[in-house]
């Protein structure tokens, strides 16, 4: 397996504390308003007042991500199963995962708070919904793009449908499942804030909303900050199951830059 | 496959493109149609301020002067736009802003503390905040003043249906009240409790977007919500609806009155252009006295401007709007002037009460007289 090269890191520590420098120069330099766009120091400031707090939030947030990604992994592949293996279903399915995609869930969400209750259940619900898409998608691909001579040589050995999923699809799926896996991830973090934006008392998403509402910018930056670390930490760590899971799919995409 | 990629096929007219070279050039072409397009949309608009030529098309015939130097202003209302506000429409179609040589564009802000914060970084030239969210605004560094009054009677209520037993302030304790972040009516809660002998720790509150506040009491997920009494009308409405008796409890009535609506402008333009911000505050306060004498004529440009109100629900809330401007003090006074004496109240009540102020925020410094005309009163 490839390992990241020490270089790529420096560089892009090094990337990250020159843009962080610039930031902070500009604002002082330009007298910036600290409602508009707080300097660098006045975030961090703010988020080790209460580092607790921003602790307990972003917790919530994560448990919301968390449950609704899983619950959108598990009924997504099954509603892809359904659809690779069973023509009825998928013509019965397969509309209602569209229009359940297509419509808008900024807007479904406060009929979905009121219904559910504003707690996390709702919030979880929403991140399912938003992550369920391109789970079903992206596994259905994959489960359609076995290798057909692989598929002949089951039907020759008798091998039963079960035996064939197993042993053929499921494997050859497993890059394309890992792909919206990490599609998902992303969506799964949109769909707990948009929850938390519409109701409730916790999460970074409310800790956001009552920020814009008293003017603390550096309260809200402080926010997008651990939301966006909390994101690219659950999406690195979907990259490193798929390392262990499909270690063969990983290697091949890394070789074909080098024999181009 | 590969070789035929390699060499096209001749035609008449010379060598047609293969399809690698269409794939590696389609980005480019991709990309320059967009710039094209972006840039065609992109034409610079005709000077904004100031412009020459005729009176906007909807004042009435005959009112402004034909040649008269226009200037483009924008009013930033404080939420999404209801009955209320036509106080504001009003000036724009019946000519009061027109004959003053102002146009006005409109737009709405996500509650006080974002108008504040947008009439702050000069996004708008007007707005209309609470005075509370605009001293707590100042304290982070927005330098925008309170220079004339819309809402002088307090307008912080609670409302609830009959049956949950929300009558009195003291029946707050125990409940669950759906509010919005920031909430003007949640803030004063302290005060309120206070004046009135009850814990106000002992009151939930249950935070959501402001349209999902009557659906959430309805769904029983809160017992009331803190609101303007201006949500008033569309609280009976629904409550008829669903055959059930709503209640609203007034902090004003409760012992708690102070400022809340006015109109704020940045330093820089008091500093600036004084005299353009005094004959916009006059023909404002003409078009209100207007609006006053003449609602339904209001109602009727506010729907203009927002079809999709209800009608009857919009003339109800402009209603409750005029009759919390009309307080003694305005009719010894005229519309939109301010008394020391109030302002310092409610100043007081909001240093108290707003934790975690970043600054000290002085008396004299988020609030002036010197712009708002006097003695404009409606025609009785």
């Amino acid at each position: 397996m490839t390992a990241i090269r020490p270089r790529e890191v420096v560089t892009a520590l090094v990337t990250i504390v020159v843009a962080i420098g610039l930031w902070e120069a500009v604002v002082r330099l330009f007298h910036v308003p600290d409602f508009l766009v707080p300097a660098p120091s006045a975030i961090w400031q703010e988020f080790a007042s209460r580092a607790d707090l921003y602790a307990t939030h972003t917790w919530i947030t994560l448990y919301e991500t968390a449950l609704g990604f899983a619950l959108a992994t598990v009924l997504g592949i099954l509603a892809a199963i359904a659809i690779v293996y069973s023509r009825a279903l998928q013509s019965v399915v397969y509309p209602v995962i569209l229009v359940l995609q297509i419509v808008p869930k900024v807007a479904v969400a406060p009929l979905l708070l009121i219904w559910v209750g504003y707690g996390l259940q709702s919030k979880a619900l929403i991140a399912l919904l938003v992550a369920f898409f391109p789970i079903v998608i992206s596994t259905a691909t994959g489960m359609r793009a076995a290798d057909p001579e692989l598929l002949d040589l089951v039907k020759v050995l008798n091998g039963s449908r079960w035996q064939e999923f197993v042993k053929i699809r499921f494997p050859y799926s497993l890059p394309f499942i890992f792909s919206g896996l990490k599609v998902a991830i992303t969506l799964a973090v949109i769909g707990a804030i948009i929850g938390e934006f519409v109701g409730g008392n916790e999460g970074l998403g409310y800790l956001i909303v009552i920020a814009n509402a008293q003017l603390r910018t550096a309260m809200s930056f402080s926010s997008f900050i651990l939301l966006s670390l909390m994101g690219l930490a659950l999406f690195a760590a979907i990259v490193v199951l798929e390392r262990l899971m499909v270690p063969w799919g990983v290697t091949e995409a890394e070789e074909i830059p080098t024999s181009l | 496959m590969a070789d035929q990629q390699r060499k096209p096929a001749s035609g008449a007219g010379g060598r047609r493109l293969t399809r690698r070279e269409l794939l590696e050039i389609a980005p480019g072409v991709g990309l320059g149609v967009a710039a094209a397009g972006l840039l065609a949309g992109c034409q610079p608009a005709p000077a904004a301020t100031p412009s020459t030529g005729g009176a906007p098309a909807q004042a009435p015939a005959g009112q402004a002067p034909a040649q008269r130097r226009m200037r483009d202003v924008t009013f930033l209302l404080d939420v999404t736009p209801y009955g209320k506000h036509a106080f504001y429409y009003a000036g724009q179609d019946h000519g009061e802003f027109g004959r003053a040589g102002f146009n006005v564009k409109f737009a709405s802000a996500q509650g006080s503390g974002d108008c504040v914060r947008k009439v702050a970084a000069k996004a708008a030239d007007f707005g209309l905040a609470d005075t509370g969210a605009t001293i707590l605004a100042r304290a982070e560094g927005a330098a925008a003043k309170i220079t004339f009054m819309t809402h002088y009677k307090n307008l912080m209520s609670v409302l609830s249906p009959k049956k949950n037993g929300i009558a009195k302030p003291a029946d707050l304790e125990g409940k669950t009240i759906a509010t919005t972040a920031g909430d003007a009516s949640l803030v004063m809660l302290p005060a309120f409790a206070k004046i009135n002998n009850f814990d106000a720790g002992k009151v939930q509150t249950l935070v959501t977007d402001f349209p999902s506040k009557l659906p959430a009491v309805q769904a029983g997920r809160a017992q009331g919500s803190f609101d303007y009494y201006t949500s008033w009308p569309t609280w009976e409405a629904a409550g008829r609806r669903q055959n059930e008796e709503m209640t609203a409890l007034l902090y004003a009535d409760y012992g708690l009155d102070m400022y809340n609506n006015g109109i704020v402008v940045t330093d820089d333009a008091l500093r600036g252009d004084p005299s353009m911000v005094k004959e916009f505050l006059q023909a404002l306060a003409e078009a209100i006295a207007w609006c006053v004498q003449d609602p339904d004529a209001a109602n009727a440009i506010t729907l203009k401007y927002n079809p999709a109100l209800d009608r009857d629900i919009a003339r109800r809330e402009l209603q409750v709007a005029i009759d919390f401007l009309m307080v003694d003090e305005v009719r010894r006074n005229g519309i939109g002037t301010m008394s020391e004496d109030k302002m310092r109240t409610t100043y007081q009540l909001v240093i108290t009460n707003y934790t975690d102020m970043k600054r000290e925020v002085s008396f004299d410094e988020f609030w002036t007289t010197e712009f708002a005309p006097r003695g404009v009163l409606p025609k009785t």
